[in-house]
């Protein structure tokens, strides 16, 4: 009982995470004075990565889940959606006004999934499903979101399209394996959380999953690259490098109009 | 290491503390902070079923201990 009690403290819900971005941004103030303080949320670039824990640890948790019996998978997607919206809606009232928001990764090929579903490696079809239903619903939320503000706030990355890479052609990206975790035990090493006893491999660089559902630094690096190069089927209305040729030109503008 | 740690990299950044950290404070919080958790859902009830997915490891990892 004293584990479970130690890792239900440790989630911070996002609601709470909302909290403390207000609190944080109070703590500024009193720091630097409230301009400096809005202008620096302002400017600032903000990464969030929620939903697929939606799927994984929730609807697709255990069969006939309590999520899986109230709703289809298009109505789960909508009702997260909806929900997801209001907290990116806080996000913006909250003064943040570049937000990058990761779509739902390949969360039928994790080795996790594998672990449990795949005979041959071959991703699960269902979650599958689910991760390419709901990518293309987020980018269009956010561009709803961004009609309504009026401006580019939110921009979406496609996570599973980026992952699909390494997945469908691991060596082009020099790969070894897509399959296989690099820390872990069991069936493609997808069993269970990575701890001191795991099974660990001995060139992480070579695998695209450190854990049972998580990519390695390298797959990480290849992401990030992405981001900041990316076409619109990866990043989307534009990329980072885009995003920061157009704030430094208004940073710039600004700066000419100022006496 | 997150792909947020190295957009950060990619962008010049320093890495951003947690925000619960006890370093971070004053200038430290001018280059950001992270707020991320593991586990969290849009959902609040997406949390409360991985603790009983991790207590269920749990439990069959020590009850595979115990046996051992």
């Amino acid at each position: 009982m004293h584990a479970f009690h130690q890792f239900q403290a440790n989630i911070i819900h996002i609601a709470k995470q909302l909290r403390y971005f207000e609190q944080y941004q109070k703590r500024l103030t009193a720091l630097i004075g409230a301009d400096a303080a809005t202008r620096l949320v302002r400017g600032a670039l903000v990464l969030i990565t929620l939903g697929g824990n939606d799927f994984v640890n929730n609807y697709y948790l255990v069969p006939y889940s309590a999520r899986s019996r109230e709703f289809s998978l298009p109505d789960y997607v909508s009702y997260i959606l909806s929900e997801y919206a209001q907290v990116l809606e806080h996000m913006y009232d909250l003064g943040a006004r570049r937000v990058l928001v990761q779509g739902v990764g390949p969360i039928g090929c994790v080795p996790a999934e594998l672990a449990l579903h795949s005979l041959d490696g071959t991703c699960d079809p269902e979650l599958q499903r689910a991760a390419e239903m709901y990518n293309p619903r987020l980018m269009s939320l956010l561009q709803d979101l961004n009609a309504r503000h009026g401006g580019e706030v939110f921009v979406g990355v496609n996570m599973k399209r980026i992952h699909d890479d390494f997945i469908d052609d691991p060596k082009a990206y020099g790969f070894e394996t897509a399959t296989e975790a690099c820390c872990g035990q069991g069936r493609f090493n997808g069993m269970g959380l990575c701890t001191m006893v795991s099974s660990l491999c001995a060139d992480r660089d070579s695998y695209v999953f450190w854990d049972a559902f998580h990519p390695t630094e390298r797959a990480n690096r290849l992401i990030v690259q992405q981001f900041m190069s990316g076409s619109v089927e990866y990043i989307a209305p534009m990329n980072l490098s885009t995003v920061l040729a157009i704030d430094e030109e208004l940073e710039r503008q600004q700066q000419s109009t100022l006496p | 290491m997150h792909a947020r740690t190295h957009a950060g990299e990619h962008l010049g950044a320093e890495p951003v503390l947690p925000y619960l950290s006890p370093e971070l404070d004053g200038e430290k919080m001018l280059v950001g902070a992270n707020f991320a958790s593991a586990g969290v859902g849009i959902l609040n009830d997406t949390g409360i079923q991985f603790v009983r997915y991790i207590t269920i490891l749990h439990y069959i990892t020590c009850m595979m201990s115990a046996s051992q």
